[in-house]
């Protein structure tokens, strides 16, 4: 491209130069042949104004000569004679006598007047020669010479002048040139312009003013014509050229020196130039033959050289063409290339009948043929959006078709392409067969398909597993604390004891083998939110006080004071993490034994993060080395009896690992077995804003519920029954419904602000309680229907369940077994905010 | 872009109408450059109506793609003088006959120099350079030479057998031999300042050609504001003397000097007066149509080699500066000027009579009228008259003074060269009533305010129902301001005749059917637009059927339909000669009509009179009525 530019800048260079180099020779041999031609027609016309000259000097000199003798002959005739003899000499048209008054007289005796205007007082009077235009009627326009002569006498006539005159067409002869084959006109004019001698040729003929005949030249301006004006008036000579109806002249102006006249000559450039413009234009042809003999050299090596560059390029092409035919027919890929303009085919790789079971003919032929191919109906037609692509661009689409010979699917992924190529639009279809690939990724999306089925089906088992046990194990530890109350005897209190604490071992036992089986699942995620991270150490130290209260443990701690407490941290799971370390210490430790728990602040890894670190030491029964390495392991459990003194699932330490992985921190723990245990926790938390961290506390304002009016909706007469009883136990009005509907009903037919909360189960007959609590708030004619507090109470307890409630519009979730002062920690902030 | 032209032409046109006709202005305007139809449009002035005789139709004929509009203007410079002191612009192309390049220095500024062109080459030098100014440049081409001398009636001379003369003594000698038989020998309109100023220096041509007199011409015609020229002192009383001698050898009786032309011509034509003073075209016109045989004759000197013709040129003829301005309208106006100055063109102005070219290859054959002349003509004893203005009025007034006996030749002499010297135009000043309004003398769909000003005065003035202009009558724009004497007579064009009657409404039909159809034999009364007639207190439409020909239409008066049997007074002004000459319109008023005219209004009623008086009642020229609607034949 770039050596393309180069030669085209060349060959531009060349030609310009060419061109300024005959325009140069042009313009000089013009110029040359302007000057040499002026000269020349200035000598000639020289020659002819010096040719009236002369006859204007001769005339002169004839009457010098005559008047002395007019005054002395003897006779009229002897006059006759003479003036005859002189008139075959000098060629003047006649000779007059004139008066004072200015009369003339001729020789054989006519009279009349010659008007000589101003001149005849010069020429009576002061007595000087005078030439004067004049006129005779019914005769030429005459140019009279006249002298003063001294007071004679001619056939009774009085004269003081003598005078011989010429028409104005006899002076023409002394203009007249014989160059230029009778092209050449000479005229006398007057500085203004009129002409009073015409040698005119036959293109110049009839014309009386000769400025009026240069108003129009075209190449002529005003200004130039008023400067030849000029020109005339202060007898200048000169040389221009002017046009008449296209034809270029020469003008050659020259002084007469007498009456203010101007002998012009003009003749056309042509002829004047005719040699001259020969030479040239010969000249100019030897060198253009020269230039154009050169340039064609110059072409033929030039073509050569493209002729070789052409056959390597040949050479390459089929180099290619084999390369691309031997790839064509091996790969598993269908090449076309179409026309834009009426999608004839070009070219069709010949390996289509093996790939599609289409004969290369036939799509050469039609190549909509293609689209017959597809095997389900409704797909749109490649072809159809070929014209949307534009040069440059491409398109791509997966096709399922029908191999046309086996009748089996095979599946193919369709490139087009558009190009443009030299300056023609042409579209490359690139058909993939993409069907190996196709069925290695369909078995590869059944077995995902058959995991994420195994996932949802363990799910559900899980969540049906939870809410179905947490169901009966809601209404046994319900009603044990009901029965509590009752006061019973010491035995049935004992067996209602008992009761409860296997309940709780129970309900605890499936909640870590729930939280397990979550945590492996990825059910539950790390989730930070700003926290004043002392108060979640405060928050556990005040849990371990009601562990430790009906035991003789020293608890000592030691809490540092971090620079920022507001860090980004799960507050839950540390809190959940301490809680059961701190419970195992609690529970591995004898009474006099020791507890210690640290909580420290070290900094992170970079200015935003801090390291917290908690460690819990005890005075326990402590572990074996053996163990120590599976403490984290599931369902690990101390041989030593331990297990029957100390009740357990086996599963706490291996959530609180779990926890702390997700948290990004680290777990370690030092043991000896008989002198107790160390646990040290890090976690990596980031800093974060104070502000964010107030506008999340909403402290609880009220406590007594006396009076508070709550709809519950709850299909388990069990569980509807222990809930009436825990509420009304705190003075709060209980309404409940069966279902969701009954729910939805309740709320509609009383008055607004009926109730102050809603409690709402979830997995409910009819209306479950997303939908009822979607109805409720729904209702467009009920202002408290927007604001009034529903909360779930619902056996489902896992997190993303929380989630579903908020999300379906609900203020709160609370799980079941149902624990009395959870619910009024619930009521209290829910009536609050 | 034209057809934007000539629509802003038509609505100024219309403004110009309908302003002229209720509005006030200060000035006129003339039609601009833009003719109808996209035409140059060229403006020119005539120093008389027998311009219109064949020139002007063969104008309009000869170049179709101009649009002339031709004005009969006045024969002095003064009458341009007026219109550019007037804040008018120079007519395209003017003419005048009594010229003098010291009259039309004042007017040089505004005429192009023709000296560079074609046309001014086409004469012959001597003759042009008697017009050339001192800076070089010619500004007015010479027309074709009108002789005009002495008229005689050779069918008397025959009849009585006397013979021609040759010479004074012979002229003298037929004076005398005619007055024995009861014929007055010599008779001339000596009321007339032309006829003073021929007569006296055509008595006394050889000392007005010889040495000194030329000489003294060339210095007078040179003269400056601040040099003026009086009169030479060694020619000029041998004119005055033969003057007075020839005054008494023609038996110059008391009171001839009030002659006009009528109470000479009739007597020649009766074969009561044997010569008259009159040009070879008039010859040739008595010969032709009266049948008299009339001849022109010399001025004699004593002997026959002394004889001399007075000549001068039919008229001069300038160019407005303004045409240089517009390259095309210059060359259309130098085409026009080729064409005039042509031997066609120069025939077309002498409208077949006998004139004398000043151009190279213009052949005019001399008329038989002139075959008593014809020894002069080829000596070239062609003497051009001097016609400055202040020539002719103080030759008309000196040479009155001497025929009342009131001066000798001294003394008149003496009197022409203080007045020559300290000239001063007497109807130039006193100003006799101001206008109010101008109206504009271009001619629309509505005909011309200016000449319906006109007619509404005289109609006005003369308390006629209704007043008939034949053509148009007014010679200028009507301008706002003051007017004197010599302003007013300009007012109106010159030569018209004023007639009152008494008509039916069929009969003033018929009237304007003669004004305004075209007749029987292709005769038409209307040979320019500008000579549509002018009516006062009568409005009627015309169709225009072709370029230049048109029917009349409805006639209303006062916007009533015109009834036939009613009786209206009428006054008729104009100019029977052009509009009845067979050379001119050919068109004669119907006998029955004309019979019902009464005698001219007043005898020698002249339209100056006619003017004046309706003037001194109405002391303003009048609003002017859109007398005539236009229509054009589809």
């Amino acid at each position: 491209m770039k050596k393309r530019l180069i030669v085209l800048l060349l060959t531009l260079v060349f030609a310009a130069g060419a061109i300024w180099a005959g325009f140069s020779y042009y313009t000089f041999g013009s110029r040359t042949i302007y000057t040499e031609s002026t000269a020349h027609l200035v000598e000639i016309f020289h020659q002819a104004n010096q040719a009236l000259h002369n006859l204007v000097s001769i005339s002169w000199s004839h009457m010098r000569m005559w008047a002395p003798y007019l005054e002395t002959a003897p006779s009229e005739a002897d006059i006759q004679a003479y003036v005859n003899q002189a008139q075959e000499e000098s060629n003047f048209t006649d000779f007059y006598f004139i008066s004072r008054n200015g009369e003339y007289l001729t020789l054989e005796g006519q009279r009349g007047y010659l008007d000589l205007r101003d001149q005849l007082a010069d020429l009576i009077l002061e007595k000087q020669p005078v030439v004067a235009c004049s006129v005779i009627p019914d005769k030429p326009e005459i140019l009279v010479f006249a002298i003063p002569a001294a007071q004679g006498r001619y056939r009774d006539f009085d004269y003081e002048a003598i005078a011989i005159t010429f028409n104005n067409s006899d002076l023409v002869d002394a203009l007249k040139i014989s160059a230029f084959d009778g092209q050449a006109s000479t005229f006398a004019v007057l500085p203004d312009g009129r002409i009073v001698v015409d040698n005119g040729n036959e293109d110049l003929k009839d014309i009386h003013n000769f400025f009026a005949l240069l108003e129009k030249s075209e190449s002529l301006t005003g200004a130039e014509i008023s400067d030849l004006h000029e020109a005339f008036l202060t007898g200048d000579s000169g040389a221009m050229v002017f046009d008449i109806n296209g034809r270029p002249y020469y003008l050659v102006y020259e002084s007469a020196n007498f009456q203010g006249w101007t002998v012009l000559g003009v003749v056309p450039t042509d002829v004047v130039n005719a040699s001259m413009s020969k030479l040239q234009s010969t000249t100019m042809i030897v060198v253009s033959g020269i230039a154009i003999g050169l340039a064609v050299m110059l072409l033929l090596f030039v073509i050569q050289q493209n002729r070789q560059k052409l056959r390597r390029k040949d050479h390459e092409l089929l180099a290619r063409d084999e390369l691309f035919s031997k790839l064509s027919v091996n790969v598993d890929d269908v090449f076309l290339m179409l026309d834009a303009q009426s999608l004839r085919v070009d070219y069709v790789s010949p390996n289509i009948e093996k790939l599609l079971g289409i004969p290369e003919a036939q799509v050469r032929e039609d190549v909509h043929v293609l689209e017959r191919l597809v095997s389900q109906n409704g797909t749109t037609y490649i072809l159809n959006w070929l014209p949307y692509i534009l040069p440059g661009e491409q398109m791509e689409w997966d096709r399922e078709c029908i191999h046309q010979l086996s009748g089996e699917t095979i599946w193919f992924h369709v490139v087009a392409f558009c190009s443009d190529i030299q300056g023609e639009k042409k579209f490359i279809l690139d058909m993939s067969d993409r069907t190996g690939d196709k069925k290695i990724h369909q078995a590869l999306e059944d077995a995902v398909n058959a995991a994420e089925n195994a996932s949802r089906a363990k799910t559900i088992f899980l969540n049906n597993i939870s809410h179905d046990i947490r169901t009966p194990m809601n209404a046994i530890i319900g009603f044990t604390n009901i029965a509590l109350k009752q006061d019973p005897k010491p035995e049935v209190r004992s067996c209602l004891h008992k009761i409860r604490n296997s309940s709780e071992h129970l309900l605890t036992l499936i909640n870590d083998v729930l939280d397990i089986s979550r945590i492996e699942s990825g059910k539950i995620k790390f989730a930070p939110l700003p926290v004043d991270i002392t108060a979640v150490a405060d928050t556990v130290l005040s849990i371990m006080h009601g562990f430790l209260s009906d035991r003789n443990i020293t608890f000592r701690t030691s809490l540092a004071v971090p620079e920022t407490p507001y860090v980004l941290a799960d507050s839950i799971r540390i809190r959940e993490v301490l809680v059961n370390i701190l419970g195992n210490a609690v529970k591995f430790t004898e009474d006099g034994g020791s507890i210690t728990f640290e909580a420290s602040y070290h900094p992170g890894g970079d200015d935003r993060h801090i390291m917290v670190r908690y460690r819990v030491t005890d005075t326990g029964v402590g572990m074996s080395e053996e163990y120590v390495k599976h403490i984290f392991d599931e369902f690990s459990q101390e041989e030593t009896g331990a297990r029957t003194h100390y009740k357990g699932t086996g599963l706490g330490m291996a959530i609180t690992k779990r926890y702390v992985d997700l948290m990004g921190g680290t777990i370690s723990v030092e043991s000896k077995k008989g002198q107790g245990s160390t646990f040290t926790v890090e976690l990596p938390v980031e800093g974060t804003d104070e502000i964010k961290i107030q506008a999340q506390d909403h402290p609880a304002a009220k406590t007594y519920l006396l009076g508070v009016k709550i709809l519950l909706a709850e299909d388990n007469d069990l569980n509807a029954e222990i809930a009436m009883v825990q509420l009304e136990e705190l003075g709060i009005q209980v309404t409940r419904a069966a279902d969701g509907n009954e729910a939805v009903k309740i709320f509609t037919e009383n008055p607004p602000d009926t109730f102050d909360m809603i409690m709402m189960d979830i997995m409910m007959p009819a209306l479950n309680g997303y939908d009822a609590t979607a109805a409720i708030r729904n209702m467009p004619d009920r202002p408290d229907a927007r604001r009034i507090p529903i909360i779930a109470m619902t056996a489902n307890a896992f997190a993303e369940d929380v989630q579903a409630s908020l999300d379906a519009g609900m203020n709160g979730h609370l799980s079941k077994p149902i624990v009395l002062e959870e619910i009024v920690k619930v009521i209290v902030r829910n009536l609050n905010s | 872009m034209k057809k934007l032209l000539c629509l802003l032409f038509a609505v100024s046109m219309s403004a110009t109408l309908l302003g002229g006709c209720a509005g006030r202005r200060n000035t006129t305007e003339q039609p601009d450059n833009g003719g109808k139809e996209g035409k140059i449009a060229i403006s020119m002035y005539m120093w008389d109506r027998s311009m219109f005789k064949e020139l002007t139709p063969w104008l309009e004929q000869k170049f179709p793609e101009i649009e002339f509009t031709f004005v009969q203007s006045y024969n002095t410079m003064e009458y341009y003088k007026d219109l550019l002191a007037r804040g008018e612009p120079m007519p395209d192309i003017i003419t005048c006959r009594r010229f003098s390049l010291n009259d039309a220095s004042p007017l040089a500024q505004h005429l192009m120099d023709l000296s560079q062109t074609e046309v001014a080459g086409t004469f012959y030098s001597s003759y042009l350079e008697v017009n050339r100014e001192n800076s070089g440049a010619i500004r007015w081409l010479p027309m074709c030479a009108e002789v005009d001398s002495i008229m005689a009636n050779k069918d008397l001379f025959d009849q009585y057998n006397i013979p021609l003369p040759t010479n004074y003594a012979e002229f003298l000698a037929a004076i005398n031999a005619f007055e024995a038989l009861g014929i007055k020998g010599f008779q001339t309109d000596w009321k007339y300042d032309y006829t003073c100023l021929e007569t006296m220096q055509g008595c006394a041509i050889p000392e007005l050609m010889s040495l000194e007199g030329t000489k003294w011409r060339m210095e007078y015609e040179s003269e400056t504001a601040n040099n003026q020229v009086g009169l030479d002192d060694q020619v000029w009383p041998k004119v005055f003397e033969k003057y007075a001698q020839f005054l008494t050898d023609v038996h110059f009786q008391p009171d001839d000097e009030e002659l006009a032309f009528h109470p000479v011509t009739q007597p020649y034509l009766d074969g009561q007066t044997a010569m008259i003073r009159a040009t070879a075209a008039m010859a040739e016109s008595f010969t032709e149509e009266e049948g008299i045989t009339s001849v022109i004759l010399p001025y004699f000197g004593e002997t026959s080699q002394d004889n001399w013709v007075l000549t001068y040129p039919m008229c001069q003829l300038a160019v407005s500066r303004r045409v240089e301005k517009d390259e095309a309208k210059k060359n259309a106006v130098m085409e026009v000027l080729m064409a005039i100055f042509s031997e066609e063109g120069q025939k077309a102005v002498a409208a077949g009579a006998s004139v004398l070219s000043y151009n190279k290859e213009v052949s005019i054959s001399p008329s038989p009228a002139l075959q008593y002349a014809q020894d002069c003509i080829d000596s070239n004893h062609l003497y051009m008259r001097l016609a400055s203005t202040e020539v002719f009025a103080i030759s008309q007034d000196v040479a009155h003074k001497m025929m009342r006996g009131e001066y000798d030749a001294r003394g008149a002499y003496e009197d022409f060269n203080a007045q020559l010297i300290n000239y001063v135009n007497p109807e130039s000043e006193e100003v006799l009533f101001t206008q109010e309004n101008a109206y504009s003398n271009d001619f629309g769909v509505h005909g011309s305010a200016a000449a319906s000003s006109l007619m509404n005065t005289l109609r006005a003035a003369n308390g006629e129902q209704i007043a008939i202009g034949y053509a148009s009558v007014v010679s200028s724009p009507i301008f706002a301001g003051d007017y004197t004497m010599q302003q007013i007579q300009w007012v109106m064009t010159y030569k018209n005749d004023a007639y009152r009657g008494e008509y039916t409404g069929a009969e003033i039909r018929r009237i304007m059917d003669w004004l305004v159809n075209v007749k029987e034999d292709g005769s038409n009364p209307i040979r320019h637009r500008n000579q549509m007639p002018v009516t006062s207190g009568l409005e009627y439409t015309v169709i225009e059927t072709e370029r230049g020909k048109f029917t009349l239409g409805d006639i209303t008066v006062n916007g009533k339909p015109l009834e036939d049997d009613t009786v209206y007074t009428v006054l008729l002004v104009g100019a029977d000669t052009y509009l009845e000459h067979p050379t001119f319109c050919n068109c004669p008023m119907p006998e029955d009509l004309k019979a019902k005219r009464e005698d001219q209004y007043i005898d020698n009623y002249t339209n100056y009179d006619c003017i004046t008086d309706a003037l001194a009642i109405t002391k303003q020229l009048l609003e002017p009525t859109e007398y005539v609607t236009i229509l054009q034949d589809k």
